[in-house]
């Protein structure tokens, strides 16, 4: 063997130093112009939902307000989106109908991932029969399509915001125990995992301590394109009349009313739905920039 | 029991360990064919032979982390301390794994869990340590207090520097990708080390990294379990490391043990042409060709009575395939299981 001595220091150099995430995800962004506007209009969205009542011009107009002398205003100078049937400011509307759609969204995901996560950790990490039993439930969830799902089971209470919440987060979690499955199954083979066990953790330390983890960038991938994809389906019950009831200044719902109108007062039904738009491409561009930030796959 | 008798008495005791699965098509296979070790307090142990006869598969055993399902013990003791951990209640190597016995992992830049900086990795070893264990109170209240934090910091940075790395207090922040693969290996003998443990189980810790590096873990590991009086298991394929390394040797063909005896003894006169014939294969600087075992390892499904080795064996008789030939003593410490170990001359 070599003449080194016992405690030789290290003569081996990192092979591989890893650049800062701050770095790393500044560079992404400089190339990748889309994540930057997605980055804004989410942040954009997240503003307006907070300050709304400073920022809406004629913030009484969310409720019921009747202002007849200016029904049915096209776009103007005073109101930008122009005013609807009983003469409220859409433009305000939308603004604080962004609370309703960001509070819905974020409310369905992490109640979605609360519950959906554990169980695919779990079915992942136990497998057998208890992997078996979440997983199968999970499918007959799956097999559902999310609206018609969500429509039974809004129809069957009385439609409000907590109900189209309750609905939309009972057909989404099978999306995160999904992902908590696949992510599980593969992670639980990798040798920490291994060497985790052989130190001593237990099983419930290794699946949540060590694991679980491990999920935090594809979670907060998943979340974000979520975010995006609630919102539409929140609208969607809107339209529906299965959202929160008017005079709640719900996008789709916003929508609805104004289809009656269409196609002379095109603005109640074009800026609402552009709202949902722009959310919906926002958090898809964001999310899909965070996923080439965090390194995750296609 | 009187202090002698535990003095005397193997810290780890392997008997006639056998471990096989059953196929697809219902047949059994036999991988592990009754393997026989022992390791003594603070004695260190080579377990030699070539990739696919077992080396990993006894220490997954002795570990008691088997995949089974498919893999089942199948007869054997494990005695540890001398307790028969296969014939305890529960799980009796929850108690012992990570405090009395410890492992050094094969796969050092992978066995390091990529989420957490080096620093974190070490605390949750230290918050866990000697509770069988924790529910999410015990996952958050070391964490949450100041002066266990800096305690197991305090820990860290004197493990760390224990094994030659230097700025600990940098290290503590870095995750394992910034590391090279010595480094993440001697993280890792840190980490096995940490708990004053009885028994060391090395599974070919430098197999992973290049030559010199290989050399270095291997000298710190040495230093740092005689240091400590720890007995420690090392498992490598390559004869010059365990002829280094090791007071005593187990040489492994096929699933079990087919010579065993001090490590000076064993490589100077092999009493088994399985030994013998790895001896040859070692490259030397010499202009002689090297010479190589014929044949390959022996399908464990094929694989009837008789000895394992036959096939390959230029000594072989007809006798060969008539019985399995048990691992006898020859002198002192030294055993072969090989029928004509006393008649021929390797």
């Amino acid at each position: 063997m070599t003449s080194i001595a016992p405690s030789a220091p290290l003569d081996d150099e990192p092979h591989s130093v890893a650049v800062g995430l701050g770095t790393r995800a500044w560079a992404s962004l400089r190339n990748s112009p889309l994540t930057v506007i997605g980055f804004l209009v989410c942040l954009g969205l997240v503003v307006m939902a907070a300050f709304a009542p400073w920022i809406a011009p004629f913030p009484e107009d969310a409720g019921a307000v009747v202002k007849f002398h200016q029904r049915l205003q096209p776009p103007s100078a005073e109101h930008w989106f122009g005013t609807d049937l009983v003469g409220r400011d859409v433009l305000s509307r939308i603004v604080m109908g962004s609370r309703i759609s960001l509070a819905t969204a974020v409310a369905v995901i992490v109640a979605a991932a609360l519950i959906g996560v554990p169980l695919g950790v779990i079915a992942a990490y136990r497998g057998g029969w208890t992997g078996a039993s979440i997983m199968r439930i999970n499918e007959v969830f799956l097999a559902i399509p999310s609206l018609v799902f969500v429509l039974v089971v809004t129809s069957l209470m009385r439609p409000s915001l907590p109900v189209t919440i309750f609905a939309i987060a009972l057909a989404w979690w099978t999306w995160y125990a999904r992902l908590a499955y696949g992510e599980v199954l593969s992670l639980k083979e990798e040798q920490f995992v291994d060497a985790a066990r052989t130190s001593g953790a237990s099983d419930l330390r290794i699946a949540f301590g060590e694991i679980l983890p491990n999920l935090t960038s594809v979670l907060i991938v998943k979340t974000t394109l979520d975010l995006g994809y609630v919102i539409l389906l929140g609208a969607s019950l809107g339209f529906l009349g299965l959202g929160p009831q008017p005079p709640a200044p719900e996008w789709g719902t916003m929508v609805a009313e104004g289809r009656e109108q269409l196609p002379d007062a095109w603005w109640l039904t074009t800026f609402p739905g552009l709202a949902v738009f722009a959310a919906v491409v926002g958090f898809n561009l964001f999310g899909d920039g965070l996923n080439d930030i965090l390194g995750g796959r296609d | 029991m009187t202090s002698s008798a535990a003095e005397t008495e193997a810290l780890l005791d392997v008997r006639g360990l056998t471990v096989g699965f059953t196929d697809v098509d219902r047949s059994s296979v036999t991988l592990l064919r009754g393997v026989d070790l022992a390791v003594h307090r603070g004695e260190i142990v080579a377990l030699v032979g070539e990739s696919g006869c077992g080396k990993t598969l006894t220490t997954r055993a002795v570990l008691g982390l088997l995949p089974t399902p498919p893999l089942a013990v199948r007869g054997g003791e494990i005695h540890f301390e001398g307790i028969d951990l296969l014939a305890a209640d529960g799980d009796a190597w929850q108690e012992l794994r990570g405090r009395a016995m410890t492992l050094v992992p094969q796969h050092p830049l992978s066995s390091l869990n990529p989420v957490f900086t080096v620093g974190e990795q070490f605390f949750d070893l230290l918050s866990f340590q000697g509770q069988a264990s924790l529910g999410p109170v015990g996952y958050w209240r070391p964490r949450l207090d100041r002066a266990t934090r800096a305690r197991h910091r305090a820990a860290t940075i004197e493990a760390l520097k224990s094994v030659s790395l230097p700025d600990p207090e940098g290290l503590i922040e870095r995750y394992p990708a910034e590391l090279s693969g010595g480094m993440c290996q001697r993280v890792l003998i840190a980490m096995a080390l940490l708990s004053n443990p009885r028994l060391i189980i090395a599974d070919e810790p430098g197999t992973a990294l290049d030559v010199t590096i290989e050399a270095q873990i291997n000298r710190l590991l040495l230093t740092k379990v005689r240091e400590q009086g720890a007995a420690m298991l090392y498992i490598t394929h390559d004869l010059g490391i365990a002829r280094e390394l090791s007071d005593r040797v187990f040489v492994m063909y096929a699933g079990s043990v087919v010579e065993t005896g001090r490590t000076g003894d064993v490589f100077a006169r092999p009493r088994h042409p399985y030994t013998r014939g790895l001896l040859d294969a070692v490259p030397r600087l010499s202009s002689a060709p090297i010479k190589g075992i014929r044949g390959v390892l022996p399908d464990p499904k094929t694989l009837g009575s008789g000895c394992a080795f036959r096939f390959r064996c230029d000594y072989a008789i007809a006798a060969c395939a008539a019985r399995t030939p048990p691992l006898s003593q020859l002198s002192g410490l030294h055993a072969s299981a090989c029928l004509r170990a006393e008649e021929i001359t390797l």
